[in-house]
């Protein structure tokens, strides 16, 4: 059987549908890791998302520049069709990425605020009629007196 | 003059605040803008051990608000769907009686009635039949109970704190809300006759059993009330006035200078959701949705079971008051579907938003409990970058124009 070369064009859009097929993956899983929190994810998926939006990016370029043939619009409608699940996947992964900077964030809000809450020294004012709101403890008052009486 | 030992005890505790406060700011500017100092992950003195665990009750608290209001605002979604579908099938059927008996008089049959006359009084006495039936129906709903024993629709009247006005005896608010609808009167007519052998009085006698006014207390009757607007429905009330369907509308405690007035009946229970964040929860059975149903219905009655009592006019105009009053009830039931909707919501997300707070303390830092404040400044600012990137990666494909040559 004798092997028929791809037109340039068609070789093209299969390495697009590829690299489309690909970016979907990595968006669906990052997304995935998202919803069930695992923060720590995305380190790796920003990589592997940045280099196939290069290369896709790339190939899309390709496309716009190249003269269409009839018979490369079969494969170009399955790429429009796969292109906008990207689009409907990259939106939906910009929004988990969005929710679990909040969720961070909140983290940070309970951290800071259980730092500040832990910081503060034990209260030992005077209350609204002028008395001693809390009685300092036996010990310390003895410890005071006696260093008084040094003195 | 104090002691001089007394101000070096100042002065130490002047010192530690300085110092606890410091820190605290710094990890406050270095978390909230992600960049740590550089001398942060060296600096023994900077680390401090805090615990988490108060936080986490108060998150698990608003987490327990969020879930009590997605249970009861679940509760409404359905019982308001069945209301609606009560006024929405009420709202047809007097339609459907205005478009074939508007204008044909339809008397107590006797000898002289004709066939036409006879089959509009035979149709009124089956709208009569079908909109008891509804309001037996929207009795119920307004009576719905959640899980608990509370009365969904009964306000702030609750089971346990709040007595009813003029039950003696009793510590509990142990009633429904609304009355029977079934039992209350018929509108008068425009001459302001009232047929007296309907007229029920007082009030609800069936579905308030213990319900006993207090001794020498005025008791209206609902006969009383309802000659004040002949011809005419009755007027929708506001806060806190009480509309003639609240069980409570007989008894006789006046609120400030109104009578027949409960704060309690039209009282909304707000429900702490998240730091300084309240949301609304209940709807009231005094809603001036679920009055205009009632009054509709009401209306729908009169002009049904009165067909052979009064005016055609009177009888048409009834009709037309139904078809009125219903038509706003649709719009507000459905104004209140949509808030609810939002409501819901509004608790589902911030218990998901809690729940994620929770999760990501656990996962994300190394405990639940205790933390040393430089390693988690250092944990939350990598995991924020790494974020960060990723979205801005993600950004890059959604604001990539070419993509735009696939279109």
């Amino acid at each position: 059987m004798m092997f028929t070369p791809q037109p340039p064009i068609l070789a093209t859009i299969t390495e697009t549908l590829d690299l489309a097929r690909e970016l979907l993956q990595v968006l669906n899983k990052e997304s995935e890791a998202l919803a069930a929190m695992r923060l720590k994810a995305p380190v790796g998926f920003a990589e592997a998302k940045s280099r196939l939006i290069a290369a896709y990016s790339y190939k899309l370029e390709e496309l716009r520049a190249a003269t269409m043939q009839p018979e490369a619009e079969p494969a170009l409608a399955e790429l429009r069709v796969l292109n906008d699940e990207v689009m409907a996947a990259a939106q939906h992964n910009a929004a988990m990425l969005s929710g679990a900077m909040d969720a961070n964030r909140r983290v940070i809000d309970l951290v800071i605020k259980a730092a500040r809450q832990q910081s503060m020294p034990p209260s030992s004012g005077y209350s609204r009629v002028g008395n001693r709101a809390q009685a300092p403890k036996t010990s310390d008052r003895a410890t005071s007196v006696l260093i008084t009486r040094k003195l | 003059m104090q002691p001089v030992s007394t101000y070096g005890a100042i002065l130490t505790q002047i010192n530690t605040m300085n110092s606890t406060s410091q820190l605290s700011q710094k990890l406050s500017t270095e978390l909230s803008t992600n960049s740590q100092g550089t001398d942060l992950a060296d600096n023994a003195n900077r680390s401090q051990v805090i615990s988490l665990t108060s936080s986490k009750d108060q998150i698990n608290s608003y987490v327990s608000s969020c879930n009590l209001g997605s249970i009861t605002t679940s509760l409404y979604s359905n019982s308001l769907s069945n209301i609606l579908s009560i006024a929405q099938n009420a709202l047809k059927t007097v339609q459907s009686m205005q478009g074939s008996y508007t204008g044909q008089a339809s008397p107590v049959p006797s000898a002289q009635t004709t066939q036409t006359q006879a089959d509009a009084y035979s149709a009124f006495q089956t709208l009569g039949n079908s909109v008891g039936q509804m309001m037996s129906e929207t009795t119920i709903a307004l009576n719905e109970q959640s899980p608990t024993g509370a009365y969904l629709y009964a306000g702030l009247r609750n089971p346990t704190s709040n007595p009813p006005k003029t039950a003696a005896g009793t510590n509990a608010y142990n009633l429904p809300p609304v009355a029977d609808l079934t039992k209350l009167p018929y509108f008068a007519s425009s001459d302001g006759t009232l047929p007296g052998a309907t007229a029920p009085s007082p009030s609800n006698p069936t579905t308030v059993a213990s319900y006993t006014p207090a001794a020498g207390s005025p008791d209206p009757s609902y006969s009383t009330t309802q000659t004040a607007n002949p011809g005419a429905m009755d007027p929708v009330t506001t806060s806190p006035n009480l509309p003639l369907y609240d069980t409570d509308y007989n008894t006789d405690a006046p609120v400030g200078n109104y009578a027949k007035a409960s704060t309690l009946a039209w009282g909304t229970q707000k429900v702490t959701i998240d730091q300084g964040q309240t949301q609304n929860l209940n709807i009231t059975s005094n809603n001036p949705a679920f009055q205009n149903l009632v009054n509709g219905l009401r209306a729908a009655k009169t002009a049904a079971d009165q067909a052979g009592n009064y005016s055609t006019a009177d009888r048409d105009s009834f009709l037309s008051q139904s078809y009125s009053a219903l038509s706003k009830a649709v719009l507000g039931l459905e104004g209140l579907q949509q808030t609810n909707g939002i409501n819901q919501l509004a608790f589902q997300s911030s218990s998901q938003t809690h729940s994620n707070t929770l999760t990501l303390v656990t996962t994300q830092l190394d405990t639940d409990v205790a933390v040393n404040t430089t390693t988690v400044t250092a944990q939350l600012a990598s995991v924020n970058n790494q974020l960060q990137s990723s979205y801005k990666v993600t950004s890059e494909l959604l604001n990539m124009s070419l993509l735009s040559y696939l279109k």
